[in-house]
């Protein structure tokens, strides 16, 4: 297959922004870096093939979920974060090097099992094929995912809802 | 050169970095940002494993998660965020490990 040059470049941008998701110590800026993972991560579904599934990570990722962490920022705006100092520091960094690799030694794995096919063309299933799929077979899991998101929108307006004066 | 290894590399590392931030950081968006992170990690994963297959009819199973992991992580963003701003409502700084109020 031939590489795609968009698809490095958006892989890429997604690799330096994620690193400027967890460096930078202003919240809006992170949420600026998190918006160009989510549109690069989207590239890269588009050049691989996958067009609906880009399709959705822009109109709910990029669009939805990040337009509510827009407004909690501006909520929440002025607080500052306290930085685990001393002992606890070390001890967070350590354990994130350990999942790190471990993590690493799975992928290792992984990238053997996932070596793409030789000679594959990737014709994308379309949306048809995806929505037949969807309301078929995954009815059940679509239908508990609906339900999930009716629930949340519920709790999020009690939880939203100032206490009344007692 | 081939494609696979770096989305596969760009994906343990989106993790990792996700990992890192929830453990490093102390600030709940930014922590809720390093969890979107990690289940972006994983759904690159399900694509590149649908893309394996040659985006056949075995590789649906694999799209249609990548849908419903979207879906479920914007249900849980709007809970956690609106549960963030009802506790950090009357707090005067943020700090994750001195949210105490909901414990039992």
């Amino acid at each position: 297959m031939v590489v795609n040059p968009l698809v490095l470049a958006c892989a890429a941008l997604a690799a330096v922004a994620a690193l400027f998701v967890i460096l930078c110590s202003d919240v809006m800026r992170s949420a600026l870096a998190l918006i160009a993972v989510l549109l690069a991560l989207a590239g890269i579904y588009a050049g691989l093939g996958a067009g609906f599934i880009a399709a959705v990570q822009v109109i709910v990722y990029a669009g939805a979920v990040m337009v509510l962490f827009l407004f909690a920022i501006m909520v929440l705006e002025g607080r500052r974060e306290r930085a685990p100092a001393g002992p606890a520091r070390r001890l967070s960094l350590l354990a994130a090097g350990l999942v790190s690799l471990a993590l690493l030694a799975g992928f290792r794995s992984a990238g053997k099992a996932l070596a793409p096919a030789e000679g594959q063309s990737w014709p994308a299933p379309g949306i048809r094929e995806i929505a037949r799929f969807l309301f078929a077979e995954y009815l059940l899991p679509f239908e508990v995912v609906g339900l999930l998101l009716l629930v949340a929108l519920v709790a999020v307006m009690v939880l939203g809802r100032r206490e009344e004066a007692e | 050169m081939s494609l696979q290894p770096v989305l596969l590399g760009l994906s343990f590392w989106l993790f990792a970095v996700g990992v890192a931030g929830v453990l490093l950081r102390r600030s709940p968006l930014t922590v809720f940002m390093s969890v979107e992170l990690m289940l972006n990690a994983a759904n690159l994963l399900l694509v590149l494993a649908a893309r394996k297959a040659g985006f056949e009819a075995v590789a649906l199973p694999s799209l249609v998660g990548v849908f419903l992991v979207i879906g479920v992580a914007a249900g849980e963003v709007a809970v956690g965020l609106a549960i963030m701003v009802a506790v950090f409502r009357s707090e005067a700084d943020v700090d994750l490990d001195r949210v105490s109020s909901l414990k039992g």
